[in-house]
C-alpha cells in the first residue's frame, strides 16, 4: 500500500516535471504510466524479493548463533530449540510453530525449506556429526559461526552502502532535473521557441526514460547481493 | 590470430561462436541498411552520421562483452572455489579427511565446479601425489588457489594433524579475509558508479538545449 503511494507521488512528480518543461499533456501522460508501471510491477517486485532474502538471512543468522550456544550450555536439541524460539522473530516462530508435532532432527531438516543457504546446510551437518560422534559443539561449529558472522556482516555492510549511495543517486538527480526545470523559467524566450521543437519534446522524454533505467540499474545492482544456497526465483 | 582470440573468449563463455558472430553480422547489417534508408529517403546527413556512430558503439559493445563475461566468469569460478573452501573447512574441523570433505562439497557446486572436483576425486584415487592438486589448481588464475590446494595436499601427504591444519588455516584466514574486504569494495564500486548516470542526464540537457538554442538563433539569421 504504502510502496502503491509512492508510486502514485513520484510519477505525478514526474510528470508534473514533464509537462512543465515540455508542455506536453500526452508526454506526461506516458511518462506517468510508464513510471507507475515500472516501480510498481518492477522495482517492487525486485526489492521485495531483495528484502525477503535479507531478512531470511538475518533470522537464519540469529537461528543458527542462539541454537549453537544454547546447545553448547544445555547440551540436548530440544533445549536449544526452545532456547532459539525465544530469540526468534514473528515469522520464524510461525514456522516453528507449525512443525510442533516433529521431532527434533525433523524439525531442524524441515527449516532448511525455510533458511534456503548453503550454511544451514552445514549447519545440519554438523549438528548430525555432533549426534553421532559427540564433542564440544562449540569448537566444531567454531568455523560455522565464523563465516556465518563474516556473511552477516557482509550483510549489514551493503545495506548501508545501499542507503548512503541511494540519498547520493537521488540527491544528484534531483539536482539535474531542477536545473532543467528552473532553465525553463530562466532561458523564458528562448524557451518559447524550442519547446515546440520536435527534437526537444524527444530529448525531454527519452531523458526521463533515461532517469528510469539509470534506477532500474541502481535496484538491480543493490539486489545483487549473492548468499550462496538462495535462489531468488524461490518462494 | 585475432579471430582465434576471440572464438576461444565466445566458447569460454560458453556461447556458439558462429551464432554469435551471425547475430553481430545481422545487428551490423541492420543498422546500416537504416542509415542507408533515412540517407536516401530524409536526406538527412545529421541522422545517418548518428546512426553510423550508433553502429560503431554497438559492434564495439557486442565484441568487447565476451571479455567482460569472461572476466566475470572467471572472478566467480574463484569466489566459488574460495566459499566451497570456507565449506571444506568446516568439514575437514569435523573429523572428514580430505577425500571425504570435497566429496561432500559437491552439492554446493555449480556443474562447472562439480565436474572439476570429480575429476580431482577420480585422479586422487588413482594418482596419490601432488599432480591432481596441481591440475585442479590450474584451473583458477590466482595464485592464492594453487597455495591452498598445494597446502590441502600437504594434509593428504602428512595426515589431517593439528600442524597441518593451523598452516591451512593461516592461508585459508588471509584468502578469506582479502575476499570479504574485495567484495566489500566491489558493492561500493558498483554503487558509486551510479553517480555518472545523473552527471550524465546533465550533458544531455546541456546538450539538447545548445542544439535547440542554436536552431533557434539560426532560424532567426534566417529571417533577419
Amino acid at each position: 500500500m504504502n510502496f502503491l503511494l509512492i508510486g502514485v507521488l513520484v510519477s505525478l512528480a514526474f510528470a508534473g516535471l514533464i509537462f512543465i518543461t515540455s508542455e506536453n499533456i500526452f508526454s506526461a501522460i506516458s511518462i506517468f504510466l510508464i513510471t507507475f508501471i515500472f516501480l510498481v510491477f518492477l522495482i517492487k517486485r525486485l526489492l521485495d524479493k531483495y528484502q525477503k532474502k535479507a531478512r531470511r538471512y538475518h533470522q537464519c543468522y540469529q537461528f543458527i548463533n542462539s541454537y549453537l550456544i544454547s546447545l553448547s550450555i544445555k547440551g540436548s536439541l530440544s533445549a536449544a530449540r526452545e532456547s532459539s524460539y525465544g530469540t526468534a522473530d514473528k515469522e520464524v516462530k510461525e514456522v516453528m510453530d507449525s512443525i510442533k508435532d516433529l521431532d527434533e532432527e525433523e524439525k531442524l531438516s524441515y527449516l532448511c525449506k525455510y533458511f534456503k543457504f548453503d550454511l544451514y546446510h552445514l549447519f545440519l551437518d554438523t549438528i548430525k556429526v555432533w549426534r553421532e560422534q559427540g564433542g564440544d559443539i562449540l569448537i566444531m561449529s567454531q568455523y560455522l559461526i565464523n563465516q556465518v558472522r563474516l556473511k552477516e556482516e557482509y550483510l549489514l555492510h551493503c545495506e548501508s552502502v545501499h542507503r548512503s549511495k541511494l540519498i547520493e543517486f537521488f540527491t544528484l538527480w534531483g539536482i539535474t532535473l531542477t536545473i532543467l526545470t528552473s532553465l525553463r523559467f530562466a532561458l523564458s524566450q528562448f524557451y518559447a521557441r524550442i519547446i515546440h521543437a520536435l527534437f526537444f519534446q524527444v530529448a525531454v522524454v527519452v531523458l526521463f526514460i533515461f532517469v528510469l533505467l539509470s534506477f532500474y540499474i541502481m535496484v538491480t545492482r543493490i539486489t545483487n547481493v549473492s548468499l550462496e544456497g538462495y535462489k531468488d526465483d524461490e518462494k | 590470430m585475432m579471430k582465434n582470440k576471440l572464438k576461444d573468449t565466445i566458447e569460454f563463455v560458453g556461447l556458439s561462436y558462429r551464432k554469435e558472430i551471425l547475430k553481430i553480422v545481422l545487428i551490423t547489417l541492420a543498422l546500416l541498411l537504416g542509415a542507408a534508408l533515412i540517407f536516401y529517403f530524409l536526406k538527412n546527413i545529421m541522422y545517418t552520421i548518428m546512426i553510423l556512430i550508433a553502429l560503431l558503439v554497438a559492434d564495439y559493445m557486442l565484441l568487447t562483452r565476451y571479455n567482460d563475461k569472461k572476466k566475470m566468469l572467471i572472478k566467480a569460478r574463484e569466489n566459488e572455489l574460495i566459499t566451497l573452501i570456507t565449506y571444506f573447512e568446516v568439514y575437514i574441523r569435523n573429523k572428514n579427511n580430505v577425500y571425504q570433505s570435497f566429496n561432500l562439497l559437491i552439492p554446493y557446486c555449480s556443474s562447472w565446479m562439480k565436474d572439476k572436483i570429480e575429476t580431482l576425486l577420480k585422479e586422487i584415487d588413482n594418482d596419490k601425489s601432488v599432480q591432481p592438486f596441481v591440475n585442479f589448481a590450474n584451473n583458477f588464475e590466482q595464485l592464492s588457489s594453487h597455495s591452498l590446494l598445494l597446502s590441502i595436499y600437504q594434509m593428504v601427504d602428512q595426515g589431517e594433524s593439528n600442524e597441518q591444519l593451523a598452516q591451512f588455516d593461516v592461508i585459508f584466514d588471509e584468502i578469506a579475509r582479502n575476499r570479504q574486504k574485495e567484495m566489500k569494495e566491489q558493492k561500493e564500486k558498483s554503487l558509486g558508479n551510479m553517480s555518472t548516470f545523473p552527471l550524465i542526464g546533465a550533458g544531455a540537457i546541456t546538450v539538447t538545449l545548445t542544439i535547440s538554442i542554436i536552431s533557434v538563433l539560426g532560424d532567426l539569421m534566417n529571417v533577419i
